[in-house]
């Protein structure tokens, strides 16, 4: 078995959410350690910022 | 006033208050060279004390400062150096510079030169000042002597607000704020507890002063941008 | 036409190629509607069924040119208002209001999956909630990075729902949704989903409802669920061929923690269904299948056939605590008798009955039940092509609508966070004397309002006012004591209001349906 599955339905959840934030409230209400990302939709025009990223990603 | 803390750097001297703000007031020494008095911890850099309220007084007026307080914050980056482990998360903060509020930085962040980012936008510490700060910090912790030397020879103070030059060049020599420090230091470890707070807690100083701060740790980081 | 008095004057603005989370704009909303001189405010993505619900609630969208990747602004009040509301409205979104104050601010929160994994490499699950047209994509770099997946997101267009279970399902993770609203991990909810205990049961549900009615129902019985699966609707259907439910299943039923597996959702494509009763007859451990309206019956072990939500459960508690099912079923029979008694004594009612649901396979359950007794069911959501509302906003005979359908959810909350289309809608039912019954559902758990049945209670009231006792109101709860909202306070409220509040969603529908039925 997968051991990421195997970890979530014998040890339980931890997570990564991704969207409305009320979702890893709940969460870390229950105990479950959890990240709240700040998504946002990919971008047309950062240029800048990918140039930068794939010359410095040598 | 109660001095509650200070920094390690600390010393009692003869000081002329020089700029009085709401939550700080910044003196100037025998030399010209900076003291701090803050009202938050998050507030403390190089040469300051943590006090329980400001006393109030007005600019020109001369101050003693006296010794009797306990040392609580050490300003010195010496010992820190960014783990590799941290890079996926370090290269987002390129992104902040999407911001619309961060949009004066861009043109001089694509020509690659620092020196063209000093005094750049408003405020105390302008946008530019912040991430020339952060760049330096990271290139310090890196070892790169012979950029932040450069910086030291090259910079031009009447370029930029006093508060400006002065926290740059404090960064040139491996000297920072406590937020900056605490995230060099979550850097430096791989404990992942209490890096988000601490990429929280830099991301929210001023208004733009702590994402700027993060996009300069950011390029530096990475060896984007040249002294 | 429902239509909503205009009090004063509008202001409606279109923002170009904006996002922004419902769960935001709801609150920017809120922000404005309170500030003085403005009656109401509504922040939506521009949507057809968005313009709609703003041309009903009386604003003028004649003139409006929007897509749906724009943010329509709409203000009523006094004059002098309009412009600020408007004004405040963009600073809110770009500034939030309600994330202002405490020194230090809030924690950073990483704008990568890549710098998330950096902070919790031990992560084992992407918990998905992005608008549809992205959900897909994001769906795919989690499986990427090796994370199991739940996809809370609807509108994942269908081959990006096959692309993505195909490829989880290669590296043996899982994929729960698209359009799942609920799941449970070893009794963790996730999601929109119920505090219950733990216990033998596990749950794979192609129903989010449906899941949460079963989980309640076994709790009620002093049975306790592990996991609670959920795969999304499409999952069953012939073009995605039930990937997720047989993989679950299978997963369930190899476990040692798993007594008995509960399967449950609409029916399935043939096809699918025959590979899950394949799956089933070779179990070791019994199987209650749950196929809501479906047309199978009948129990041979290891495999039990239930064709509603609460009688799924009795059965499941049943074989969890080792009774005998055919006596549980007996004494369910039983009950429809008693119901009818009940309908006796409330006083039948003439006319038609009208349903305002918030969870889909509530809904769909209350139309097959309702249908069997009254005849064809109106819905927007219906059980036949040819009863489909055209006017979602306008019922028609004996109507059960669905809250949670697109047409209502698109750039707005869900009905089981804001409650204010249905308390507002009860009003305009009973304006209909013809009108003899009212039927909705109450969920509540993680993710839904703090306190669901006041603001529904408002609204009821202020139709009473109107119908009087003509009308009778019936509900369910679908929760627990535990439930942060309090079941058993949830049900003390709406009493108090003089509605009729059964045990299950099945027993409110038969109950409702008997009122009109027994009326001759």
């Amino acid at each position: 078995m997968n051991q990421k599955l195997r970890s979530l339905l014998k040890e339980g959840p931890r997570a990564v959410n991704i969207g409305v934030e009320q979702f890893a409230q709940d969460l870390a209400a229950q105990g479950v350690k959890v990240v709240q990302m700040d998504w946002r939709p990919p971008q047309a025009g950062s240029d800048l910022l990918s140039k930068l990223r794939k010359l410095k990603r040598q | 006033m109660r001095i509650l803390g200070a920094s390690s750097d600390l010393k009692s001297s003869t000081l002329r208050v020089r700029e009085v703000h709401r939550r700080a007031l910044n003196l100037e020494g025998p030399l010209g060279e900076r003291y701090s008095l803050v009202t938050g911890p998050s507030m403390m850099g190089p040469r300051s004390a943590l006090v329980d309220r400001l006393p109030v007084l007005p600019e020109g007026e001369m101050v003693k400062l006296e010794g009797g307080w306990d040392a609580t914050y050490d300003p010195s980056l010496a010992g820190l150096r960014p783990r590799g482990r941290w890079r996926p998360l370090w290269l987002e903060w390129l992104e902040l510079m999407d911001d619309p509020d961060l949009e004066v930085l861009r043109g001089p962040v694509r020509s690659g030169e620092l020196m063209g980012l000093v005094g750049l936008g408003p405020g105390h510490t302008p946008a530019g000042d912040d991430l020339i700060t952060g760049w330096l910090a990271a290139r310090w912790t890196l070892g790169d002597l012979e950029s932040t030397s450069r910086f030291l020879e090259g910079f031009d103070p009447g370029l930029t607000t006093w508060l400006g030059g002065d926290q740059m060049t404090w960064a040139a020599r491996g000297f920072a704020w406590a937020p900056l420090k605490g995230l060099l230091s979550a850097l430096s470890s791989s404990d992942p507890e209490g890096i988000l707070d601490a990429l929280g807690e830099l991301e929210a100083v001023g208004h733009t002063s702590g994402r700027s701060c993060l996009v300069g740790l950011a390029l530096g980081l990475e060896g984007a941008m040249e002294v | 036409m429902m239509r909503l008095e205009v009090m004063g004057l509008q202001r409606l603005e279109v923002v170009e190629r904006t996002y922004y989370d419902s769960v935001t704009l709801m609150r920017v909303a809120k922000e404005i509607g309170g500030m003085e001189g403005v009656s109401s405010a509504s922040l939506s993505m521009g949507t057809d069924a968005n313009l709609r619900i703003l041309a009903a609630a009386g604003f003028d969208v004649s003139n409006l040119s929007a897509t749906p990747n724009d943010l329509i602004i709409a203000v009523m009040g006094e004059q002098d208002v309009l412009d600020l509301a408007v004004a405040k409205a963009k600073e809110y979104l770009s500034n939030p209001p309600w994330r202002q104050g405490q020194d230090g601010g809030e924690s950073y929160k990483p704008r990568s999956l890549d710098g998330a994994l950096t902070v919790m490499p031990e992560a084992n699950l992407a918990v998905i909630s992005v608008a549809g047209r992205y959900a897909g994509d994001v769906a795919m770099d989690c499986i990427a990075k090796d994370l199991n997946v739940m996809l809370y997101s609807d509108n994942v267009p269908l081959e990006k729902e096959i692309e993505v279970k195909r490829a989880a399902a290669e590296k043996g993770l899982l994929v729960m949704g698209p359009d799942c609203g609920t799941v449970v991990i070893r009794g963790v909810a996730i999601g929109m989903a119920n505090s219950c205990p733990t216990g033998p049961v596990s749950i794979v549900a192609a129903a989010g409802t449906g899941l949460q009615e079963v989980h309640v129902q076994l709790a009620r019985r002093g049975v306790g669920t592990l996991h609670g699966i959920g795969t999304g609707g499409r999952d069953v259907k012939s073009q995605v061929g039930g990937i997720m439910v047989e993989m679950a299943s299978r997963l369930l039923l190899e476990d040692h923690e798993v007594q008995v597996l509960v399967i449950v959702g609409k029916p399935p494509a043939p096809e699918v269904e025959e590979r899950i009763l394949h799956l089933a007859r070779g179990s070791s451990k019994p199987v209650v299948l749950g196929f809501v309206g479906g047309k199978a019956k009948g129990d041979q072990h290891p495999v039990y056939i239930c064709r509603e939500l609460e009688e799924t459960a009795a059965v499941a508690a049943a074989l969890a605590k080792g009774e005998d099912v055919p006596q549980v079923r007996a004494a369910m029979d039983a009950q429809v008798e008693e119901l009818k008694a009940l309908a006796k004594r409330i006083g039948p009612r003439k006319g038609y009955l009208r349903g305002l649901y918030s969870g889909g396979t509530l809904c769909y359950e209350a139309q097959l039940i309702a249908r069997d007794i009254l005849g064809p069911i109106h819905s927007n959501t219906p059980l036949e092509e040819h009863l489909k509302l055209e006017d979602s906003l306008r019922s028609v005979e004996h109507t059960i609508v669905d809250f949670g359908e697109d047409e209502f959810t698109q750039g707005r909350l869900h009905p089981m966070i804001d409650v204010s289309l249905r308390a507002s809608r009860f009003q305009e039912e009973v304006k209909d004397p013809e009108v003899g019954v009212v039927l909705f559902d109450v969920v509540i758990g993680y993710g839904c309002h703090p306190d669901p049945a006041t603001g529904l209670v408002e609204g009821i009231r202020k139709a009473k006012e109107i119908c009087g006792d003509r009308v009778v109101f019936v509900a369910s709860v679908c929760g627990t004591p535990d439930d942060v909202q309090d079941a058993d306070r949830q049900r003390r409220i709406l009493e108090e209001a003089g509605v009729v509040v059964m045990d299950s969603n099945a027993k409110a529908s038969r109950l409702a349906s008997f009122l009109l039925s027994l009326s001759e």
